[in-house]
């Protein structure tokens, strides 16, 4: 379970892709603070030996503050080879940063809810986990999480992943399992009385273990499933046009939205991502779309942080956009060739928007 | 015929100089000060240090059977709280800084002597507002008191805890006022910058640290108080408001706050 010295737990084992990776600059920030810490420590006692007061009434030696000759070549010294070590320091600890910050445009979608004091996991196909998240191994997995209350962290030592948990809205944290195993996940962030028990475990299996386990789930059906019968149950379909292409002019189509990119009146442009999803389901007067008028209800106090998480699975479920595989099989991935196309457009190019996903 | 030799007088000092609890709680005396500080800022350093022990002690043991959650959140809560505000920020600069500057400057004393003694008064009402929280039960936010559990979640003294430190910090910007006016204006003359001692040169740093960074934080828990006592919206995403804004608030004068603690 740990990398152990002696029988001591040392570092946790290393189950990601990153894993190695952020290691590798720790021990580099270590061993440079290890050399740098000796070298001081050194160099203060020999220096507090070497120019003590070996009589009363000693001078100490004239010290030449002027900065020229061998005192300037010894600060320039000892002010590049530092310079140069944090611009080390900096470049790689920003490319590992980037890397952690970009998911693999296919990676498998799983939605986490963080609530004090317990973490509700939800994968795609319908099965729902409390404190466990059972993922196959050696697949790019993205983690959608958001909080219901404060601001928790979903922290795996193994992984050498985590990435905060916020409330109103959400955030994301990818990695790549490279061994079957358990480990566990932790909250790193304090969010109250229970702080340290917020505690799980991740079961990484083996693609096929992974799909009985899926098929194994709850019977609820998908999260887009799920996600549609409360699209109806709230009475989004009195709206939006439920079939597609049938645009009754009042609302936006949510058909083929997921992922474009939407023109908002007064100007501006933003990416219809679950964020904007959620943003328009919650407080519908902040990005209207153009050529629409304000006149959606807010649905907030209404729907659970779960229930909003199905909405925003369905609508991606009716869109090109950034499709996410399924976690059942590894599908082949359909990159979207469809441009942008803003409401206007889609009335009136019907046929563009009949893009059925296979993920 | 043996005389008794004459009595030496002891020199006048900063120590024999008065007499009196008065002369040391009314002094304008920058060495008298730097000695209230060091007294002031030792007690909080055990009492931050008590709260210390009580972390230790609780995890020593894989349950945790000393402290209850919720104390335990507490205490460690005080121990940051006491530690940071109360000793790590203020002890250099106003024990040895109010001790040295002078001295290192060729001045007789701070450029503005009766500021110097508000600001220790300042600083002791920060302290006794932040023992009240502490009597009375304590925070549990963590010292960064992070949004909305410090805004709508947490059950203790958030809003008092916020004012002590608030108070606290004008003790902050005032001794830094006093420093950077000192090391301005009141060099002995032929005391060019150049010919300063680094220890001047780190404490002019701080001060201007000081003078820039705390009111940041002063505001931000200020807003905090507004939050969390009348709802209005900055930090809890619940009204509308946005947590990342008080972590970003919050942290404009907690990361220049650890150069006030190590440049001098």
């Amino acid at each position: 379970m740990f990398f152990t010295f002696k029988g001591l737990p040392f570092f946790p084992e290393t189950a990601s892709t990153i894993a190695a990776h952020v290691d590798a600059l720790y021990a580099f920030l270590v061993l440079i603070s290890a050399f740098f810490s000796l070298l001081i420590a050194f160099l203060v006692v020999f220096f507090a030996v070497k120019y003590r007061k070996r009589s009363s009434g000693e001078l100490p030696p004239d010290t030449n503050i002027a900065g020229h000759g061998a005192g300037l070549i010894l600060e320039i010294v000892w002010t590049v080879i530092p310079l140069g070590l944090s611009m080390i320091m900096f470049v790689w600890g920003a490319s590992i940063f980037f890397t952690e910050s970009r998911p693999p445009a296919d990676s498998m979608e799983i939605y986490v809810t963080g609530k004090q004091w317990m973490w509700k996991i939800q994968h795609m196909e319908g099965p729902r986990e409390i404190n466990e998240l059972h993922i196959p191994v050696d697949r790019d997995i993205r983690l959608t999480m958001t909080s219901e209350d404060v601001i928790h962290d979903f922290f795996v030592p193994a992984f050498r992943t985590k990435a905060d948990v916020l409330p109103g809205k959400y955030t994301t944290e990818w990695f790549r399992p490279t061994k079957i195993g358990q480990y566990h996940i932790f909250c790193a962030e304090y969010c109250g009385t229970k702080h340290s028990g917020m505690t799980g475990t991740v079961y990484v299996m083996n693609q096929d273990d992974y799909n009985a386990w899926l098929a194994a789930g709850s019977g609820e059906g998908s999260m887009a499933e799920q996600g549609q019968s409360l699209f109806n149950q709230l009475g989004c379909g009195n709206c939006h046009p439920s079939v597609i292409n049938n645009n009754n002019g009042r609302c936006p189509n949510l058909h083929g939205l997921f992922g474009t990119s939407v023109d908002i009146k007064d100007g501006g442009r933003v990416r219809a991502d679950e964020s904007y999803i959620r943003e328009s389901i919650l407080y519908p007067d902040s990005k209207i779309v153009a050529g629409y008028d304000n006149i959606m209800p807010t649905f907030k106090g209404l729907i659970s942080e779960e229930g909003m998480l199905k909405l925003v699975a369905y609508i991606r479920s009716l869109g090109p956009g950034s499709g996410t595989p399924t976690g059942a099989a590894p599908a082949a991935v359909q990159t979207s060739a469809s441009a942008p196309q803003t409401p206007q457009q889609r009335r009136t190019n019907p046929q563009a928007t009949t893009t059925p996903t296979g993920r | 015929m043996i005389t008794a030799p004459p009595a030496v007088e002891t020199p006048k000092n900063y120590i024999n100089a008065e007499q009196g609890l008065k002369s040391w709680l009314l002094t304008q005396d920058h060495k008298r000060i730097a000695l209230l500080y060091l007294i002031s800022v030792t007690v909080f350093f055990f009492l931050g240090g008590m709260f210390a022990v009580f972390i230790r002690l609780q995890l020593a043991t894989p349950t945790g059977a000393l402290l209850d959650s919720n104390t335990y959140n507490k205490v460690f809560t005080m121990h940051g709280i006491i530690m940071v505000f109360f000793f790590l920020i203020p002890s250099i600069p106003a024990v040895l800084g109010n001790f040295l500057i002078p001295l290192m400057v060729g001045a007789k004393d701070l450029a503005f002597p009766r500021i110097n003694l508000l600001s220790w008064y300042i600083y002791i009402a920060g302290g006794i507002f932040t023992l009240w929280v502490l009597f009375n039960g304590g925070v549990d936010t963590g010292w960064t008191f992070y949004t909305p559990f410090s805004s709508s979640y947490s059950n203790g003294y958030v809003i008092a805890a916020g004012l002590g430190i608030f108070i606290n910090g004008f003790s902050s910007i005032l001794t830094g006022l006093n420093f950077i006016v000192t090391i301005h204006r009141m060099r002995a003359p032929g005391l060019t910058w150049f010919r300063l001692p680094l220890f001047v040169w780190s404490h002019y740093a701080t001060s201007m640290i000081m003078i820039l960074g705390t009111p940041v934080i002063a505001v931000t828990l200020f807003l905090l108080v507004l939050e969390r006592g009348l709802h209005i919206g900055f930090f809890d995403p619940a009204y509308g408001g946005d947590p990342v804004l008080f972590q970003h608030l919050f942290w404009f004068y907690s990361h220049p706050a650890v150069y006030i603690m190590i440049l001098p």
